[in-house]
């Protein structure tokens, strides 16, 4: 039990390394990847319904690591992303989990629109009252550079969490 | 004042809702909407904490992953080092053509400048003289980049001298900007391209001149300004100032912040239009990332 939180604070240690120190030379057309948005995501999008630890350890986890690297005292981060979580929590809420093979198609819009809302608040934030400069090719390179990230991710959490044919077992 | 403040939204919560502080793993999925105000709760203290201490606790977890960061750098720049040869190859020819034009030019550069040596060397002297403008340097490196790319994290704080607003320059005296925060240990270097970044410059002719041509035109003044991902363009030229590709970018220390004479870049695109009040330019920025462990921060030239 206890391991799963440790690899869900390692995780986004080493993504915040990677991020800030190899992918700050990797960077494609001005973008780079937030790999702790995207580690983020990943723990608050397949996180059991009834179950809210694992959570709030990663909004409590990313967003002081974002923020500690930020430019902006603490905070922004912390509570955008747990208005993000909040939001997630509660489509996946009323969004059925029955049927697995169709999670990608909401997957996809909902972490593109959170990213989106996440680097908007932030710049918004930062760049205030001067809005024209949040907006960049920069903020769609490092969007889709992200997305490449977390659907790698997206496969790998689904073949690490797969349920089991419960079907199969009815005849063993 | 702020410990006031976080007693006071602790105490409204336990006002409010009292099982909030009772119920922190109750199971009852009833208590859906409790659980959300709890992980608000959790959230906004948790914040608290961090903002009154803000400092320390930024030096304190920079101390801590500063090794992993440097290592990641390094391995960054080894990676982008192997990678550029691949990318480069892609734009040989064009390059090759373009070398060999500035090579002739080059040349017929080299004998205009050498008869210009002399009196050159003669006014900086005079001028180095006059300024008295011996830096006093603390050399530095970056150990990694902000997710915004404008940003990177020196390894020398206030325990080295370092202010905010101190310039920070490379060997060959690029600039490449400014310290925006200061932590005991470490801090925080807003490069000239951030989008907020504006620096006063002036551009420097780099046209051979010619018998005949008027010497004593007067300096041209513009600024540099960021546009975000390490790239920076020319603002505010007067229309009628003659500006070409190629001219040189350097700091003309008129907003005070940073000293004259240091490079930023050289004139690649011009956008010159009758309508606008003044023309722009692209800048091929001398900004390198594989520099950055190598820099320097100007501790005596802070001038606001």
């Amino acid at each position: 039990m206890w391991t799963k939180y440790f690899f869900i604070a390692a995780g986004l240690l080493l993504a915040l390394v990677l991020q800030m120190g190899l992918f700050a030379h990797l960077a494609v057309f001005g973008g780079v990847p937030n790999l702790v948005f995207v580690i983020f995501f990943l723990v608050i999008f397949f996180e059991p319904a009834n179950t809210y630890f694992e959570g709030i350890l990663a909004v409590l986890m990313a967003g002081f690591l974002l923020d500690a690297t930020g430019p902006l005292p603490f905070g922004p981060s912390l509570i955008t992303l747990a208005v993000i979580y909040g939001v997630i929590k509660t489509i996946r809420h009323f969004v059925s989990d029955y049927d697995q093979s169709y999670f990608l198609f909401y997957f996809m819009p909902m972490f593109l629109i959170s990213y989106f809302f996440y680097t908007t608040v932030f710049s918004a934030l930062y760049y205030f009252p001067d809005f024209k400069l949040v907006f960049g090719l920069d903020l769609v390179a490092g969007e889709a550079y992200s997305l490449a990230f977390v659907l790698i991710g997206f496969y790998l959490y689904q073949k690490i969490h797969k349920k089991p044919d419960r079907q199969l077992k009815l005849f063993m | 004042v702020k410990f006031v403040c976080v007693g006071f939204v602790i105490l409204v919560l336990f006002l409010i809702e009292p099982k909030i502080f009772m119920n922190l793993y109750s199971k009852n999925r009833n208590l859906r909407w409790k659980n959300a105000v709890m992980t608000g709760a959790i959230v906004l203290l948790f914040t608290a904490g961090l903002f009154l201490f803000e400092s320390p606790i930024k030096n304190i977890f920079f101390s801590m992953v500063s090794p992993l960061l440097q290592l990641s750098w390094k391995a960054g720049d080894s990676t982008s080092s192997l990678l550029s040869p691949v990318l480069a190859l892609k734009n040989s020819t064009t390059d090759r053509n373009a070398l060999q034009q500035q090579n002739e030019s080059l040349l017929l550069q080299v004998a205009s400048l050498q008869e210009s040596l002399k009196a050159y060397q003669e006014l900086t002297q005079a001028a180095q003289s006059t300024q008295g403008e011996n830096f006093k340097l603390v050399a530095t490196g970056a150990i990694g980049q902000d997710s915004s790319s404008d940003f990177i994290l020196i390894d020398k704080g206030a325990h080295d001298g370092i202010a905010e607003n101190m310039p920070v320059i490379s060997a060959d005296r690029v600039l490449y900007g400014k310290v925006s925060k200061v932590y005991q240990d470490f801090s925080q270097v807003m490069l000239v391209s951030h989008k907020s970044s504006v620096v006063d410059v002036r551009i420097e002719s780099q046209a051979i001149a010619m018998p005949g041509d008027d010497l004593s035109s007067p300096p041209i003044f513009g600024a540099i300004k960021g546009n975000g991902s390490s790239s920076v363009y020319l603002d505010l030229v007067p229309l009628d100032a003659q500006i070409n590709q190629g001219d040189a970018i350097i700091t003309s220390g008129q907003e005070g912040v940073f000293p004259k004479n240091l490079l930023i870049g050289k004139l690649s695109v011009i956008h010159k239009n009758d309508t606008k009040p003044f023309q722009t330019a692209d800048i091929q920025s001398f900004l390198d990332p594989k520099k950055m462990d190598n820099l320097f921060v100007i501790t005596n030239y802070l001038r606001k």
